[in-house]
C-alpha cells in the first residue's frame, strides 16, 4: 500500500531524512517512533508531496514517484501536528472548503463524525479548543474516505484523556474500514496500544521496522559480570558499563537467541517496549 | 477546486475589499464631480491619472498584503498545503484574483471617466486604447512589485522603506524619474495623449512587472515555500537591532549621498572679472550699483593677484582640482574684514571685502582665501582637531616662506619666542590642537604651528615637507562619510611618517629643542 525506497532530504547541510525505508501494508496501522527531530515529520511531508524528496522513491496506492501527486493525495487523509485553520471559518465552512478539493468527499459522513466527535458545526475555528480541532482535523481527514490515513502527532498537546479518546477512534475507523493508518508519535504507550508495526527514526536513519511483538522478543539485555571476556555477536542497541557487571542491549532473530550460549554468571533478560525504544535510539555506548 | 479558493478569500477579505470599493467610489465620485467642481484641472481623464497614481498602489499593497503576507503570517499556508492542491495554483489564484480586482476597478473609472467626457471630448478609438493600455501596463507593473513584496514576510516594512527613500533620494538628486518607463505611462500627458503609443515605456513597464511577478512566484515555490516561511518568521530583538542601526546608517549615507548629487546652483555674478591659473578660477566682481574705475582696477587687480596666488599653492599642494573662489568688492567693509558668502562646498568659496579700502590688507584676504579653500578641498578634514595644527601653520608658513621656497625658520622661531611654549609641549598637544590654540591665542598658535612647519622643512628637506602638506591640505575629499574614512584610515601621524620619516614625537622633540634656541625677537 504504502511503499518507501531510499527517501532522502537535507535542510542546508542537516540530513533531516537519511535513506528512509517504509513498508506499510493494507489495512494495519502503523506506527512511526521517533524523539523529537528525528524526521518523522519531515518524512510524513514528503509521503504527502508537501515537500520533494532529493532521493527515493514513495509507492502510493500502485503508483512510484518522486514526489506525491495531487491525484494521490486526493486519496489521503492527513491531519497534521498543529492545526493551522482560518480562525473566521466554522466546522461546516472549513467543511465545504475542504470538500471543494475531494471528489469523494461525503458532506453526510462529515456532519456524522462531527456529530459523533461532538465538535460543534457553528462553532467558530477560534473558539475551539486545541482537542476539539484535532477533532475537526480528523473529520476533515475522514470524511473524503481515504484509502490512506496519515497522522503527525495527532494527540500532540491534547490531556490524557482526549489522547486516549483520540486514538481509539483512529483505531476503530481502521478497523472498521479497514483502512491503512500511518502515524507518527514520541509515545510508546500509544503506539503500543493502538499500532500493527511500528518503525523507528532517529536522526534520520531507521532504526527497526517489523511488529511489536517482534521488537520484544528480538532486543534483549545481556548482563555479565566484570572481568568475564564477552564479545557480543549480535547487532549491539546498546553497552552500558558499571564497576561490577556490563550491560549490552542486543538484537538477534529469535532462533539466534535460542541458540545463544550466556558465558557462566550472565543474564538475559527481556526488555519492556520503552526500554527497546530508549536502546534503539539512545547513545550506544554508556559508562555508568 | 478554483472556485473553492476564490470564494474563501473574497469571503476571507470581504472587509478590505469593501474598504477598496469605498475609496473606488471616491476616485469616481473625483472623476464624475471633477468638470463642474474643479477638483483638478483638466479633463475628467487628469482625475482617472490622479485614481491611478494614487488609488491604484495602495489598493495593489494592500491586497498582496491580505492575500499573501496574511497567509504566511498565519501559517495558514500550511493548512492549504496539506490539501491536494499544487501551491503555485493557489499562488495564481492570489495573483489573478488581486490584478484582477485592480484592473476591474480601473476599467470601470475608466468607462465611467469616458461617459462622463463622452461631449466633451474627442473619444478617439486610439485615445481610449491608449489610456486603457497605459492604466493596464501601469496596475500590472505595481501589482506585481507589490506581489513580490508581500513574499518578504518581516522584511517588507523595511524594504518598503528602502524603496520609497530611494525614489526620494534619486527626485532630490535631480534624477528624472517621471521619465522612466513606468512613471512616463502616467505623467502629466496621461490625460491628453491622443496619438503617440509610448511603445518603450510600455514594453519596459511590461517588463519590470514580469519581473515583480516572477521573483514573487519564485519566492514561493523556491524550496517547497521554505524561504517564504522562513521569511514570514517574526523578528528576533538582535535582528530588530541590526536591522535598525544598518537602516539608520544607510539613511545618514543616502542624505549625504543625495546632498552632494543634488545639482548644485551656479553662482551667478553679472559683470564678473574671471582669472585661471592652472586649477584655480577666480571670479570677482563689484556688489556696488556703478563701479568707479578705482573699484573696477581694484577688482581686476585682485582677480589675477589671488589667481596666481593659490594657482601656485594649488601647484605646491599638487591638487588635481581646487574650489572655486569667487571675490565680491563691498565698499561697506572695513580693512581687513573678510566675510564669508557662506556657499556650498560644491560651489566654491566666497570672500567679501573692500578692495578699495585705504590701508587694504591683501595678505589677510590671502591668508583667509587659502584656509577657506583647503578647508574645502580637504573635505573638512583639514578643520579636525587631530589636523588643524597643519592647516594654522600652513596658512602662516605659506608667506613667510615665500611660497615654499624660502627658510622660515628663524623668522618662525622669533615669532614663537614671543609667545610661551606650552609646558611639556608634545604630541598630546598636537592631537588637542584646538586647547592648545586657546592657551597660545589665535594669531600665536598659527605662528607656533608654522615654526613646526618650518622646522620640518629645514630638517626634512624641501621635498619631504611638500609631500606631508601635499598629503595633508592638497588631496581633494568628498565632503561626507568617504572623506572622514579616508582621514580615519590615513591620519596625520601616518601621513608624516610616509612623507618625512618623522614620527609626532620626533617633530614636537625637534620642535622643542629648535625653540629653546631660538634668537631673541626683534623689539
Amino acid at each position: 500500500m504504502l511503499q518507501v525506497r531510499g527517501l532522502r532530504r537535507h535542510f542546508g547541510r542537516v540530513p533531516a531524512v537519511d535513506g528512509v525505508d517504509l513498508n506499510v501494508h493494507e489495512g494495519e496501522i502503523y506506527g512511526f517512533l521517533g524523539v523529537n527531530g528525528a524526521g518523522k515529520t519531515t518524512t510524513i511531508r514528503m509521503l504527502l508531496g508537501i515537500i520533494a524528496a532529493e532521493q527515493g522513491t514513495i509507492s502510493l496506492l500502485g503508483e512510484t514517484t518522486r514526489r506525491t501527486s495531487v491525484a494521490q493525495k486526493r486519496r489521503i487523509g492527513y491531519v497534521s501536528q498543529e492545526q493551522y485553520f482560518y480562525p473566521w471559518m466554522t466546522g461546516r465552512t472549513l467543511g465545504r472548503f475542504v470538500g471543494a478539493f475531494y471528489p469523494t468527499w461525503d458532506k453526510e459522513e462529515f456532519s456524522r463524525l462531527l456529530s459523533v466527535l461532538q465538535v460543534p458545526e457553528e462553532r467558530r475555528v477560534s473558539q475551539l479548543s486545541g482537542g476539539m480541532r484535532a477533532k475537526l482535523a480528523l473529520a476533515l481527514a475522514l470524511a473524503p474516505h481515504p484509502a490512506v490515513l496519515i497522522l503527525d502527532e495527532p494527540t500532540a498537546g491534547l490531556d490524557p484523556l482526549a489522547r486516549r479518546e483520540f486514538m481509539q477512534l483512529i483505531v476503530s475507523q481502521a478497523r472498521q474500514h479497514r483502512r491503512t493508518t500511518f502515524f507518527s508519535s514520541h509515545l510508546i504507550d500509544e503506539v503500543e496500544r493502538c499500532a500493527d508495526r511500528v518503525g523507528i527514526i532517529h536522526e534520520g536513519r531507521m532504526r527497526f521496522e517489523g511488529a511489536l511483538a517482534e521488537l520484544r522478543e528480538t532486543v534483549r539485555r545481556v548482563r555479565v559480570p566484570a572481568g568475564l571476556d564477552f564479545t557480543p555477536t549480535f547487532e549491539t542497541w546498546r553497552e552500558e558499563s558499571s564497576g561490577s557487571e556490563r550491560v549490552w542491549i542486543l538484537r538477534a532473530p529469535v532462533a539466534a537467541w535460542n541458540e545463544f550460549v550466556p558465558p557462566p554468571g550472565s543474564a538475559v533478560e527481556f526488555l519492556s517496549l520503552e526500554d527497546a525504544f530508549i536502546a534503539c535510539v539512545g547513545t550506544r555506548v554508556v559508562a555508568l | 477546486m478554483m472556485r473553492g479558493l476564490l470564494e474563501k478569500e473574497l469571503r476571507q477579505h470581504a472587509f478590505t475589499f469593501a474598504f477598496l470599493g469605498v475609496l473606488l467610489l471616491g476616485g469616481l465620485v473625483l472623476i464624475g464631480a471633477n468638470p463642474s467642481l474643479q477638483l483638478v484641472g483638466g479633463n475628467g481623464f487628469v482625475a482617472l491619472q490622479i485614481l491611478l497614481i494614487g488609488f491604484a498602489p495602495v489598493a495593489c499593497l494592500v491586497l498582496g498584503q491580505i492575500l499573501i503576507a496574511t497567509e504566511f503570517r498565519q501559517k495558514t499556508q500550511l493548512f492549504l498545503e496539506g490539501l491536494p492542491l499544487p501551491r503555485w495554483r493557489m499562488l495564481a489564484v492570489k495573483f489573478a484574483l488581486g490584478l484582477a480586482s485592480i484592473l476591474c476597478a480601473a476599467a470601470l473609472a475608466l468607462a465611467f471617466a469616458w461617459w462622463r467626457a463622452r461631449h466633451t471630448e474627442a473619444m478617439t478609438p486610439r485615445f481610449v486604447l491608449l489610456l486603457a493600455l497605459k492604466s493596464a501596463a501601469w496596475i500590472w507593473f505595481v501589482f506585481g512589485l507589490c506581489f513580490a513584496h508581500a513574499f518578504l514576510g518581516r522584511y517588507r516594512l523595511i524594504f518598503g522603506v528602502v524603496v520609497l527613500f530611494g525614489f526620494l533620494c534619486a527626485s532630490q538628486a535631480g534624477v528624472n524619474v517621471a521619465a522612466f518607463g513606468p512613471f512616463q505611462l502616467v505623467d502629466q500627458r496621461f490625460a491628453y495623449e491622443r496619438l503617440i503609443l509610448p511603445a518603450r515605456a510600455l514594453s519596459i513597464t511590461a517588463a519590470l512587472g514580469l519581473v515583480g511577478a516572477g521573483l514573487g512566484f519564485m519566492l514561493g515555490l523556491v524550496r517547497d515555500a521554505t524561504v517564504a516561511t522562513l521569511l514570514a518568521e517574526k523578528m528576533s530583538s538582535r535582528e530588530k537591532i541590526v536591522l535598525s542601526m544598518l537602516a539608520l546608517i544607510g539613511m545618514m549615507i543616502a542624505v549625504e549621498q543625495v546632498d552632494r548629487l543634488k545639482a548644485v546652483a551656479p553662482v551667478l555674478m553679472p559683470g564678473a572679472v574671471e582669472a585661471q591659473h592652472g586649477v584655480v578660477r577666480v571670479v570677482a566682481a563689484a556688489a556696488v550699483d556703478a563701479p568707479s574705475r578705482a573699484e573696477t582696477a581694484a577688482v581686476d587687480a585682485a582677480t589675477h593677484r589671488e589667481a596666481e596666488s593659490l594657482g601656485a599653492l594649488a601647484e605646491y599642494l599638487r591638487c588635481r582640482s581646487f574650489p572655486t573662489v569667487f571675490l565680491v568688492h563691498r565698499r561697506d567693509f572695513k580693512s581687513g574684514d573678510v566675510g564669508d558668502g557662506e556657499l556650498k562646498p560644491a560651489q566654491g568659496v566666497l570672500a567679501r571685502v573692500n578692495l578699495t579700502a585705504e590701508k587694504q590688507d591683501d595678505s589677510a584676504l590671502e591668508r583667509w582665501l587659502v584656509r577657506h579653500s583647503l578647508i574645502i578641498q580637504s573635505g573638512f578634514m583639514a578643520e579636525r582637531e587631530r589636523n588643524a595644527w597643519v592647516l594654522d601653520g600652513f596658512t602662516w608658513w605659506w608667506t613667510h616662506s615665500r611660497h615654499g621656497t624660502a627658510d622660515a625658520l628663524d623668522e618662525a622661531a622669533r615669532a614663537a619666542a614671543r609667545t610661551s611654549m606650552p609646558a611639556d609641549f608634545s604630541e598630546r598637544d598636537l592631537r588637542a590642537w584646538y586647547s592648545t590654540r586657546k592657551k597660545l591665542g589665535e594669531k600665536q598658535a598659527r605662528q607656533f604651528a608654522g615654526a613646526g612647519l618650518a622646522i620640518l622643512a629645514r630638517k626634512k628637506g624641501a621635498k619631504s615637507i611638500r609631500n606631508f602638506l601635499a598629503a595633508m591640505l592638497g588631496e581633494c575629499q568628498p565632503a561626507d562619510t568617504r572623506g572622514w574614512w579616508h582621514d580615519v584610515l590615513h591620519p596625520a601621524p601616518a601621513r608624516l611618517r610616509a612623507a618625512t620619516g618623522w614620527t609626532e614625537a620626533d617633530l614636537t622633540r625637534e620642535w622643542r629643542a629648535a625653540l629653546a634656541v631660538a634668537p631673541d625677537p626683534k623689539p
